[in-house]
């Protein structure tokens, strides 16, 4: 066998693709060479290698930031649509539940009404907007808009989270921050009633965690110290509270958060 | 990964349907991201790569035609914009440099990825698209726009540098 048909062969069989006439033919010429058999050996060693190295997960930052690039870029381009084409945008990130709601929310007769609402909190000004869509994924209402309703703190095994509920005038804010050493790990559920939708969620910084929303509920994951912002439109004055749940190192502790007049326990 | 089809969701998107352009985001940020990682060794490059990728495609919907993978449209966009990180850093794709300081190299750091840094952009590109996202030759012929035979002759050679760059560190033959 020449050097020329057995990088051929030697890598068509590697490769899964070798005849078996060839793989017969490749087999006897390994039995009787040395030099083939290194050879082989060293082509083989690449492929273990390389199968060894796999592909790594994309950065957890990577899919809104470009959302806030499309989001921005759609803005400028049609200024008319731009608030139903961040709704639809964020609402594309979130699960089809979730992106029911906001396609329901954002459809048409009752969502022009929606997206007024919604406008008016997350893109009613040229300074909100700037800000946001810059740094965040969530745009946030100014602190005068704010009014502070609730706070709880729950802690396991060295891991605190604090939260806290502020009314906005269309619907409710969520923080929640995690703190200590064992914050890795640390999962927290946030479950909210059927008068409350969520519109947008951050994480700050990204990397802090990863999050998955639903209709009634969002579920986040901490990996580190860091901040989870839930934007919550309301469709009621009266809301029943936030119940939240931190689970860390096998255990659990509940509470509840009020979100306007409702009491925390 | 999720079967999908890939046809009826790039259409939707060039037809403005935002949502499924966001799915299709989600199905291959992993395969871009990857690719911009093997192709420039840096996870915040490559980042940036894929973010610009995929805003490119979104601004450019309008001249993907649905009839083609959707892959090999993305490919061609990123292809460019490493294009443009090379030309950035020249230093990236050079490959006459002292043998010595090379196996010096490979030592030092991880060896595969190290070789791999080391072929040119073309042995690197259809390692990474045969390797890493194991795609068969006649999809890589596809999507370079070569010859299956430029193909197979780029892998074949390109797993010879790199089995005599492992070599070159005491890894691969006995």
């Amino acid at each position: 066998m020449n050097r020329e048909n057995f990088e051929r062969i030697a890598n068509e069989e590697l490769d899964g693709v070798a005849a078996p006439a060839e793989r017969e033919a490749l087999r006897r010429h390994l039995a009787e060479s040395t030099s083939a058999r290194e050879q082989f050996e060293a082509l083989r060693e690449v492929f273990v290698r390389l199968k060894n190295v796999g592909l790594e997960e994309a950065p957890p930052d990577l899919k809104p930031s470009v959302a806030r690039a499309i989001v921005a870029q759609r803005r400028e381009a049609v200024p008319v649509s731009r608030s139903a084409g961040w709704m639809e945008f964020v609402g594309g990130l979130f699960r089809p539940n979730l992106r029911s709601a906001l396609t329901f929310a954002s459809g048409v007769g009752v969502g022009a009404a929606a997206i007024a609402i919604v406008a008016g909190n997350l893109v009613g000004s040229n300074h909100a907007m700037t800000s946001d869509l810059s740094g965040t994924m969530a745009p946030r209402s100014t602190p005068a808009e704010e009014r502070p309703v609730g706070v709880q703190t729950l802690q396991i095994s060295g891991i605190t989270v604090t939260a806290d509920t502020r009314r906005t005038s269309d619907g409710v804010i969520l923080r929640m921050v995690a703190s200590g050493n064992g914050a890795s790990g640390a999962n927290i559920t946030a479950a909210f009633g059927g008068a409350l939708h969520p519109v947008a969620l951050r994480m700050e910084p990204p990397s802090a965690g990863e999050f998955e929303i639903d209709t009634d509920r969002v579920r986040v994951t901490l990996s580190g110290e860091g901040a989870c912002v839930l934007s919550l439109r309301s469709e009621s004055a009266h809301l029943a509270p936030l119940e939240l749940e931190l689970r860390a190192a096998g255990r659990s502790v509940r509470a509840e958060l009020k979100t306007d007049s409702s009491e925390s326990r | 990964m999720v079967e999908i089809d890939e046809q009826a969701l790039a259409k939707r998107a060039k037809s403005g349907d935002v949502e499924a352009f966001t799915k299709l985001v989600e199905v291959y940020e992993r395969v871009i991201f990857n690719l911009a990682l093997r192709m420039t060794n840096d996870r915040e490059d490559a980042r940036d790569i894929a973010q610009v990728v995929f805003v490119k495609a979104y601004e450019h919907l309008g001249s993907f035609d649905p009839r083609y993978k959707f892959f090999s449209w993305l490919y061609r966009i990123h292809r460019g914009r490493c294009r443009r990180h090379e030309e950035l850093d020249p230093g990236l794709l050079s490959d006459g440099s002292d043998p010595d300081e090379t196996a010096r190299a490979v030592i030092r750091t991880e060896a595969i990825e190290t070789s791999l840094m080391r072929l040119s952009v073309d042995y690197r590109t259809v390692i990474i698209l045969r390797h890493f996202l194991e795609l068969n030759q006649a999809e890589m012929a596809h999507i370079l726009e070569v010859p299956e035979k430029t193909v197979k002759s780029r892998l074949h050679t390109a797993r010879q540098i790199m089995a005599g760059l492992l070599e070159q560190r005491g890894i691969g033959r006995a």
